[in-house]
Order: C-alpha cells, then sequence, then structure tokens
C-alpha cells in the first residue's frame, strides 16, 4: 500500500454511496431515538426544567 | 500574574525550539509547542522538588529562566551549525510570516463562513465560559481529586520537595490477604492513597499553579493544556483521514464538547488529559510514518512519555506504539529505504524523549514496592513482581455498576457506547459520557470509513482504526466511558470523513442531528457538572468552600486560622489544607500511647478522626487530658489538641 499525503482536501472526492448513506443515516436515526427514548422523554423534559431554573438562577 | 507570565515563558521558549524544528505543517507546529511546553513544565517540576528538594517559587522562576535562556543558546547554536536563519529570522522572513498569516486568516474565515462551525464554536465559546466560571468560583470537590489527585501536590507544595506521602511507608508491608474481604476496598481506599504508586503527569499542571500562585484557584484546570492539545490532534487526525479543514476544524471543536471530557475540564482527574494525548501520540505516529525524520522521533517519544506518565495504562499503550514504530523502522531499513544510522538515530532521541517524560513516577513505584504497576501484580514472561492483586480484583469488581455485574461484557459496551445508561452526566458516570455525537454520527461512520480506506488504499484510517482495537483489547473495563475517552478523536476522524463524503441532502440533516445533540448533551453536563455555581457567585470568597458548598464536615475548616491539622488515615484529606492555608500532618500509631506520641511530636492543633475507621476515635474519646471535642461531623470528630 502506498502513503499518501494526508494534507489533501477531499471535498471534490466521490460522495458516498446510496447504500453506505442509507446505512448510516439510518445508524444514526436509530441511535439518536434510542437516546432520547432512554432513560425515558419525561426524564429529558425533567432535566430541561431542571436547566432552565439553572439559567434562571443567574 | 506570575502564573501567566511563566507559562508565556515556557511557551516562548518551546516555540523559540520549535522554530529551530523547521516543521512544515502550521498544525504539527503548534501542537509540538504544546508538547514542549507541558514536558518543560513536567521537566521543570521535577527538578525543582525531587533534585533541589527546593519547590518554591523563587527555584521554579530560575528555572523557568534557564529553560528560556537554553533555548536561545541551543537557537544561536543551531543558527551557527546551518548558517541558516532561525527563529528571528523566520519571524522576519516575510514568505514564511505571510504563510502563518495566511493560514490563520484563512482558519478564522472559515470560523465565519460555515453556519455549522459558528454554531459548534459558540457553544465551545459559552461552554469555557462556564466552566471557567467553575474554575474561579468553586473549590476541588470530586472524590477522587480531594482523596489522591490533588493531595499529594498541596503536601509536595508545603514540603516544598516531591516526596511520597507518609502512607507509603506506614503501608509497605499491607497484606490483603489478613484483611477481611469487606473491609478491603475501605482499606485501600481510606489509607493506601494512590498518589503514592500512580503517575501524576497531569496533576503536576495543578502543583505548577500552586507553586506559582499560593493559592488553589484555577487547579481544577489541571487537564485543560492537555486537552488543548488533544482537541489538536483530533484536527490532526481528521485531515490525516481525509477530511477538509472546515470539519477537521468541526471536529476538533467537538471533541472539546464531548460531555465527559468536558466534565472533566471541571475536575482534577487524569481522564481526559489521558486521551489527549493517546490522540497525540496516534497522530505523531502517523506523521512520523509520513516523515520518517528525526523532528517526528523526537515529538513522538516525548508524546509517548507524556502518555504514560498520566495513567498506567499507558505503558502498555506505550509499549505497543513503540514497537510498532519499531517494526516500521526496521521494514524501511530491510527495504533499504532508510539506513542503519538513521534507525538508530530515531530509536535513540524517540526512547530518550519517552524516558525523560514519562519514566519517573514507574521508577518510584519501582524503588517503593519493587514492581512498578504496584499494587497491580506483574506475571509478564515469567517475570513475577509483588503486588496485592490483578486489576479486576483490586478496581473492577467494586466498581463495575450492579447491572453491568454477572453480564455479558458486549452487552455493556454496547449500553455505555450507545449511551444508554441511566445515570446523568457526572464525573463518575460509569454508563454514559461518550455522548450522542459519538454514540449516532461517530459510531456508524467507522464502517464506511476503513472500507473505504482499504478500498482505496488509504492506509492512516486503518492504522488508528487498528491501534484503537489494539488498545482495546489491553484496556481494562472498556464499557467505562472516561477510561476510553480515547476513542472519540478516531471516531470524530470517520466522522469528519463520512460528512464531507455525504449527499447534500444527507449533509443537512447530520448537521440539525448534531446540533440538536450537542445543545442537549452540553446542556446537561453543565447543569450537572456547574450545579453550585449560581449559589457559589452570591457567596463573598471566604464562603465559597468544600465544607460550605458540598460537605458540612469540613465546615470547620474555613472558621480556624491557619492552623497544623493532623488526621487519621482517611480518604478526603485534600479540603482540610482549606485553600492551602493549613499546615496537614498524617497522625497515626499502632497503639494508643504511639498515637498520642505521633500528635505532640508533630505539634498539630487539631487532630481529624474518621469515626468508622480504626479503633482511633476510642483513642481519642480517652485521652480527655491531650484532647477536646472541637466538632463533631456526619463522618469525622475533629479534636483540638489541649
Amino acid at each position: 500500500m502506498s502513503i499518501r499525503s494526508s494534507n489533501k482536501d477531499t471535498n471534490k472526492e466521490k460522495p458516498l454511496n446510496l447504500s453506505w448513506s442509507i446505512f448510516y443515516m439510518g445508524s444514526a436515526i436509530i441511535i439518536s431515538l434510542l437516546y432520547y427514548l432512554n432513560p425515558g422523554l419525561s426524564k429529558l423534559i425533567e432535566n430541561a426544567n431542571k436547566w432552565l431554573k439553572w439559567v434562571n438562577n443567574f | 500574574m506570575l502564573l501567566l507570565l511563566s507559562s508565556l515563558a515556557l511557551i516562548t521558549g518551546s516555540w523559540i525550539i520549535v522554530k529551530q524544528l523547521k516543521i512544515k505543517s502550521i498544525t504539527d507546529s503548534i501542537l509540538a509547542v504544546g508538547i514542549i511546553s507541558i514536558a518543560a513544565k513536567i521537566l521543570i517540576l521535577l527538578t525543582a522538588g525531587i533534585i533541589f528538594t527546593s519547590l518554591n517559587r523563587q527555584t521554579v522562576l530560575l528555572l523557568v529562566i534557564i529553560w528560556l535562556a537554553f533555548s536561545l543558546i541551543l537557537q544561536r547554536i543551531l543558527q551557527r551549525l546551518t548558517s541558516k536563519q532561525g527563529y528571528f529570522g523566520n519571524f522576519t522572513n516575510r514568505k514564511s510570516w505571510e504563510q502563518d498569516k495566511k493560514f490563520y486568516l484563512s482558519t478564522g474565515l472559515i470560523l465565519f463562513q460555515n453556519p455549522i462551525t459558528i454554531i459548534v464554536g459558540l457553544v465551545l465559546f459559552l461552554s469555557f465560559y462556564y466552566i471557567a466560571l467553575g474554575w474561579i468560583y468553586l473549590p476541588p470537590f470530586a472524590w477522587d481529586e480531594i482523596w489522591y489527585h490533588l493531595t499529594p501536590m498541596a503536601f509536595w507544595y508545603k514540603q516544598e520537595a516531591i516526596s511520597p506521602l507518609p502512607e507509603a511507608t506506614l503501608w509497605h508491608n499491607y497484606n490483603p490477604a489478613q484483611v477481611d474481604p469487606s473491609k478491603l476496598a475501605l482499606d485501600l481506599s481510606v489509607a493506601f492513597n494512590w498518589s503514592n504508586v500512580y503517575p501524576l503527569n497531569t496533576e503536576l499542571s495543578a502543583l505548577w499553579i500552586m507553586v506559582l500562585t499560593g493559592k488553589d484557584l484555577l487547579v481544577d484546570a489541571a487537564q485543560l493544556p492537555y486537552v488543548l492539545v488533544g482537541s489538536l490532534a483530533t484536527y490532526g487526525l481528521s485531515k490525516s483521514a481525509g477530511a477538509s479543514r472546515n470539519t477537521s476544524l468541526l471536529t476538533a471543536m467537538l471533541f472539546i464538547l464531548t460531555p465527559m471530557v468536558l466534565i472533566q475540564l471541571r475536575v482534577a482527574y487524569a481522564d481526559a488529559a489521558f486521551a489527549s494525548m493517546v490522540a497525540t501520540s496516534i497522530y505523531l505516529f502517523l506523521r512520523w510514518q509520513q516523515q520518517l525524520s528525526t523532528k517526528y522521533a523526537l515529538l513522538l517519544g516525548l508524546s509517548l512519555g507524556l502518555m504514560m506518565g498520566i495513567k498506567s495504562t499507558g505503558i502498555a499503550f506505550a509499549g505497543i506504539l513503540a514497537l510498532l514504530a519499531l517494526f516500521y523502522l526496521v521494514w524501511h531499513y530491510k527495504t533499504g529505504k532508510i539506513k542503519s544510522r538513521m534507525l538508530w538515530q530515531q530509536t535513540a532521541i524517540a526512547f530518550f524523549a519517552l524516558v525523560l517524560t514519562g519514566s519517573y513516577w514507574y521508577l518510584r513505584t519501582w524503588w517503593y514496592y519493587g514492581n512498578p504497576i504496584y499494587p497491580v501484580e506483574l506475571n509478564l514472561f515469567g517475570l513475577k513482581m509483588p503486588g496485592l492483586g490483578s486489576v479486576s480484583q483490586l478496581f473492577m469488581t467494586s466498581n463495575t455498576p450492579e447491572a453491568y455485574q454477572n453480564r455479558n461484557v458486549i452487552l455493556n459496551i454496547f449500553t455505555s457506547w450507545l449511551e444508554l445508561g441511566k445515570e446523568t452526566y457526572n464525573y463518575y458516570s460509569r454508563t454514559r459520557g461518550l455522548g450522542p455525537i459519538w454514540s449516532s454520527l461517530a459510531l456508524p461512520a467507522v464502517l464506511p470509513f476503513i472500507i473505504y480506506a482499504w478500498r482505496s488504499h488509504y492506509t492512516p484510517p486503518l492504522w488508528m482504526v487498528g491501534i484503537i482495537l489494539l488498545f482495546l483489547t489491553i484496556q481494562p473495563a472498556v464499557w467505562w466511558p472516561r477510561y476510553i475517552l480515547y476513542i472519540i478523536p478516531v471516531g470524530l476522524a470517520a466522522f469528519a470523513w463520512v460528512y464531507d463524503h455525504l449527499q447534500k441532502k444527507f449533509k443537512i440533516f447530520t448537521s440539525c442531528l448534531l446540533i440538536l445533540h450537542l445543545t442537549v448533551s452540553t446542556s446537561l453536563v453543565l447543569i450537572e457538572t456547574l450545579d453550585k455555581l449560581p449559589l457559589a457567585m452570591h457567596l463573598p470568597a471566604q464562603s465559597r468552600t468544600f465544607g460550605q458548598l458540598y460537605f458540612n464536615d469540613y465546615i470547620w475548616v474555613d472558621k480556624i486560622p491557619p492552623s497544623s491539622i493532623g488526621h487519621t488515615p482517611m480518604a478526603w484529606i485534600y479540603p482540610l489544607y482549606g485553600g492551602l492555608r493549613h499546615e496537614v500532618y498524617l497522625i497515626d500509631g499502632i497503639s494508643e500511647l504511639s498515637w498520642r506520641k505521633a500528635i505532640l511530636e508533630k505539634d498539630v492543633q487539631y487532630v481529624v478522626v474518621t469515626r468508622n475507621y480504626g479503633k482511633y476515635d476510642s483513642w481519642a474519646k480517652s485521652s480527655d487530658d491531650l484532647l477536646d471535642l472541637y466538632f463533631k461531623g456526619d463522618k469525622i470528630n475533629v479534636y483540638k489538641v489541649k
């Protein structure tokens, strides 16, 4: 294997193909949902309230 | 002011040296300044504390001046040897200056051109602002920092020398087999004090602050220099992975905003610093592979040394990377790409730098306990060294969450890595901390990242993922987020590459998800980490203490004038220093008589006794001719010596 320079801007290279894009986006959405549903939406809202109280304390 | 001037002098000296190294990449130059500055700080403190046994402001300032003079002399020598322009030459060299200016301007422009980087930059700025308020208004409070991270620093500051804490000799012949298993964990945590056996490179940043300011304000910022270097390494890894400068800048900021990294910035622990130096070592390993130059061998050696001087796991990681580098060099030598002189020169320089910055703590532990990684038993290639047990027996069994016990380790990893735990974001969290950006955007990016790299024969991504996998195979408790924070920079590099290669519609969606995750996780982290900040900001400076904000048992520490305080074996020693106002001594003895003798010998004014540990409290109660009960806390009793 050859070693390529790391200072190359790869924005112009080919985009990820559709199957990999779907794999990536699908995984991102499922894991995000798991994150927000665990430990439960109520906990999240509770934390959001706690956060608002914290901001108001300043 | 002295802290600022000394730190600036340290960085200037490092900058002069780095200019002489003539590193072409500006990122690598800044990274080199960071690494050399940290290394110089450690060497200055070790020299003042061990060789001169004069760890005070004057000696440290003198050594900083010597460091600056050394860098200038080195510059002159190198200028004469090469007959080329050096530091000042480069500074006035129009081309080089213009090049630097162009880089900084374009980096600045990136920040203001891209809405995502503006938002992430804003979140980072706000987070730093609040964390900095925490450093100023809140005292050290987290369990391990007031137990063994900061206690030795305060002890050394008071002694003006770096020496083992008294527990080192007291517990020399400790036999865990004679201790009831239910009491073992308490014994280890109360009296053993890990500061005598753990490497403490990160904590020396706190010592630097104590020595130069005479106070402990800002000591919680001990990990900051390392995390900044780690952020730059994340930028470098993303660039090495083939990502654009724009996205690499984004990942550099995201590394600092990782929940557990942000939490750790508020406490003087060592995990974020360790992860930063692992990322730096991997990045410099890749850069050294590309350049195969002596200067990169030197930087790699320094980085490996700094890493192994932070946590004991680092010695194994440094061994793996050093072996990989050696094989790589030998392979290049065999194929005739380098000469034998280069092979030996680079090996010697890297090894010397590694020993210089990372070996002291292991040699100390070896000297005192006969095993460099004591109390962990060492049994390697037939070589057996004494210890109290395995990592699992000593640390992990009692620290494994109940839900994780007797469960498949893969399932535990799955729960923690995907952020499915039920804990909040706190410094001790064992089931959360890597953050939703890691779990939902970085982790799924690793597979396409390595498959595309494999197909296009592009080696850096394969090296970085391969090295991380090797590290994970020897890492104890891979489910514990703060122990494996080093997976974040490589995960972010994978994310950066995938993000750059997504179609526009997917990219917009990913950006929205990223901003949502960042806002939620950062808010939750700041609430948890700085929960006492609003209260502390309304209190006068003398009331912003551990006793008044966190644990009432220590409230008396603030009310007495500067005193000499004795304590029996206990865990939370650091708050007894009362912001470095008091002198603190261990008072121990095997009988009531010897214990009373120790009180008189040390001439202490107060004695703190942990009620649930040993016979000390009953001895204190029967010593009413010597001691008066002064304060009764929840867990401790404080006696005033008559």
